[in-house]
């Protein structure tokens, strides 16, 4: 079974996703910002990260960036889920090395076709 | 933009600004709005574990219906089906076979007939024979007497005589144990045939119509499937729906948790020049306008979520009410247990004629082994009989010429010696009207054995297709039964998880208390921005000195973004890329 890690402030977020990709036959496991990601990271074997981008103590976009530098996770997908939508903001993403940029409110369907396209 | 513009919502509760400072109230603002947040988020998860535990039921509800409409349309069902169909087949080869043993036990009992007739008249042409050879040893003695030399020609007749009588004997004898023994053979199977005649078309026809109903059924149940395989799919999607409405929660939350963000700053921040906090300062009223409208935007968003969350929730409601509808016409599928029962009695009928076909090949075959060695040894008696033919012939030929020697002395001997050849002739067409029919009843045998021989494996597949079927009903009926308590247990979850979405909906009371919050809210930043008008001109009101920007840095959607420049435009917002591949 494939592991995903979703990594958002907002619990109802988390909790959607979860049950969106608990549903699709997926291991999820839960963050709530990117420090909390990194702890629970350590001595896993993760297939994908789905993250927000903005959260208190540690954003998407710096999570992101410590990720790649980790050799354990230089080629695992980052795919960032935001309510942001700007171009800009997108481009800071692709620049610090996320795969996939999804704007809330996610469709399930849409969620798990980006899921599986992407997932190692 | 004007605040004469905004209205508020109807009910909602005035506010009277003077009884606090504008900190105060943006304090108290504050710390409703987190509350708002915290109270509504909690809710929204609340939400979310019922949604969890709604999918897993209607998931279990749609497992258990599929399940029981499989019964008859899956592959359970499918292997019943196929089973009556072999065993269709296999009736319908066990009556061929049936009609056919009867041809043939029909056409070996018409042979025997004739074999019976032909051995009747060879008995009579032989006692004609033995009184000619009486008559011929007198003759001769007669004649002898007189001086005539008839060398050993009544020796000969003598012993012809004997001879014809003792194998014509022979062959009678046979026959005789013959006739009876095939007569016997023939009434046993005869019985057992019609038994099977009698009963093979109606256990076929019952198999007949078993099967049609049962394909009746299938197709119903197949119906019944894609129908519930349809509205499964719609709560599929409305579940979707809901998840998509509840990420709204989020949203707002973040526009709320901005809102907020900016008051505390308006309550804590100073202005550089004279240190006044900047809820005093006249560019405060462009702000606070700004936190207005995104209220305003939230409040709607939220209340349109909700909605929307209630109106997907109405829709599982009459979707899972269809499913459990649906389960009351399987009901009427899985009450057919007596059509069950009225298989396996057709199969018990199937079964017995099977037996019954077995024991008609069986005495066929041990009646054709019989009757095979006794027709071998009537040809073996006819063959002798017709070696004595010959030698009668040639008596009669010689008594002709010792009759014609002696003149007219010899007349009796000459008419005793054509009625020897007449006799023997008659013989001769007797013989070989017995040897044709024997060969025929050969042939009859023949066929005979290798229709009642068991091929190889047939009887074993046979079985195994009568087995197979007696398993599949059996097991048919037994599902069937359990499906009958199933749906019970069906519709109760159906109730159920009905009861239980239709408690949520009616539970969803965030929607009404946002928007009490945020209309109050609203209420209180309108009184404080008539109160900045009234103090400052509307110049002074309007100039962004604050900079409004700097309090949309913290903005993480368009929509705020297009709030903040006065342009809500969510048009646009829509026609953004959601999914973008880096």
């Amino acid at each position: 079974m494939k592991t995903i890690l979703t990594v958002d402030d907002s619990a109802t977020v988390r909790q959607m996703a979860g049950l969106v990709l608990r549903g699709a036959g997926y291991e999820v496991i839960e963050a709530i910002d990117g420090v909390d990601a990194l702890s629970k990271m350590t001595g896993q074997e993760l297939n994908l990260i789905l993250t927000d981008l903005n959260m208190p103590n540690m954003d998407g976009l710096e999570l992101t960036r410590r990720v790649r530098t980790l050799p354990n996770y230089k080629f695992v997908p980052v795919v960032l889920l935001t309510t942001e939508s700007q171009p800009e903001k997108k481009q800071e993403g692709k620049a610090a090395g996320a795969t996939a940029w999804i704007v809330k409110p996610f469709n399930p369907d849409q969620l798990l076709a980006v899921v599986k396209k992407v997932i190692t | 933009m004007p605040f004469a513009t905004e209205t508020f919502t109807p009910g909602a509760t005035p506010f009277d600004s003077s009884a606090q400072s504008w900190p105060e109230t943006l304090s108290g603002i504050s710390k409703e709005l987190e509350c708002l947040n915290r109270d509504t988020e909690l809710e929204f998860l609340k939400i979310g574990a019922k949604v969890s535990e709604f999918i897993d039921t209607v998931s279990c509800l749609s497992r258990e219906l599929g399940a029981l409409a499989d019964i008859v349309s899956g592959e359970q069902g499918q292997r019943a089906s196929d089973a009556l169909t072999g065993v269709l087949e296999v009736s319908s080869e066990m009556r061929a076979r049936s009609e056919e043993g009867g041809r043939l036990l029909g056409n070996m009992r018409q042979e025997a007939g004739r074999v019976r007739q032909t051995l009747a008249h060879f008995s009579g042409t032989v006692a004609t024979f033995h009184s000619l050879g009486l008559l011929t040893r007198i003759e001769t003695a007669r004649l002898g007497s007189a001086g005539a030399d008839f060398g050993n020609l009544a020796e000969e007749v003598r012993l012809l005589a004997r001879n014809v009588q003792s194998r014509v004997e022979s062959a009678l004898d046979t026959a005789g144990e013959l006739i009876p023994r095939i007569e016997n053979a023939l009434q046993e199977v005869s019985a057992l045939q019609e038994g099977q005649a009698k009963n093979l078309p109606l256990v076929i026809a019952q198999v007949s119509e078993n099967l049609s109903s049962f394909r009746e059924m299938q197709a119903e149940a197949h119906a019944s499937s894609l129908r519930l395989g349809a509205e499964y799919a719609e709560i599929g999607e409305a579940f979707k729906r809901v998840i998509v409405s509840m990420q709204f929660n989020d949203i707002t939350r973040q526009q709320v948790e901005h809102v907020i963000e900016v008051l505390r700053r308006l309550n804590s921040e100073t202005r550089p020049e004279d240190g006044a906090l900047l809820i005093q300062t006249p560019g405060a009223a462009s702000v606070l306008e700004l936190q207005f409208s995104q209220l305003a935007n939230t409040g709607n968003k939220f209340s349109s979520s909700v909605a929307a969350v209630a109106q997907s929730f109405d829709e599982i409601v009459n979707h899972v009410a269809k499913m459990v509808e649906e389960s009351g016409a399987l009901s009427g599928l899985s009450g057919k247990s007596s059509f069950f029962r009225q298989m396996e009695r057709g199969c018990s009928a199937i079964l017995s004629n099977l037996t019954l076909c077995a024991n008609a090949d069986a005495a066929t075959e041990s009646t054709s082994d019989g009757l095979a060695e006794k027709i071998a040894r009537m040809r073996a008696s006819i063959e002798e009989i017709r070696v004595i033919e010959t030698q009668m012939r040639r008596i009669a030929m010689n008594a002709r010429i010792s009759a014609e020697h002696l003149g007219p002395a010899g007349e009796a001997l000459s008419a005793l010696a054509n009625a020897i050849k007449v006799r023997a002739s008659e013989s001769r067409l007797g013989s070989d009207s017995l040897v044709e029919t024997l060969e025929k009843m050969n042939a009859v045998v023949g066929d005979l054995t290798a229709h009642a021989r068991p091929q190889a494996g047939k009887r074993e597949a046979q079985e195994g297709c009568f087995e197979s079927m007696r398993s599949a009903i059996a097991q048919l009926r037994d599902s069937q039964e359990d499906g009958a308590s199933q749906i019970a247990v069906i519709t109760a979850h159906g109730d159920a998880l009905r009861k239980s979405i239709s408690g949520a909906r009616e539970n969803l009371s965030a929607a009404a208390r946002f928007g009490e919050v945020v209309d109050l809210t609203r209420s209180k930043l309108l009184a404080i921005m008539t109160e900045m008008r009234a103090g400052w001109s509307h110049e002074e009101s309007q100039e962004g000195a604050l900079g409004l920007a700097q309090f949309s840095k913290h903005y993480t959607m368009q929509e705020e973004r297009d709030i903040a420049r006065g342009t809500a435009a969510p048009a646009a917002a829509q026609s953004i890329d959601d999914v973008e591949f880096f």
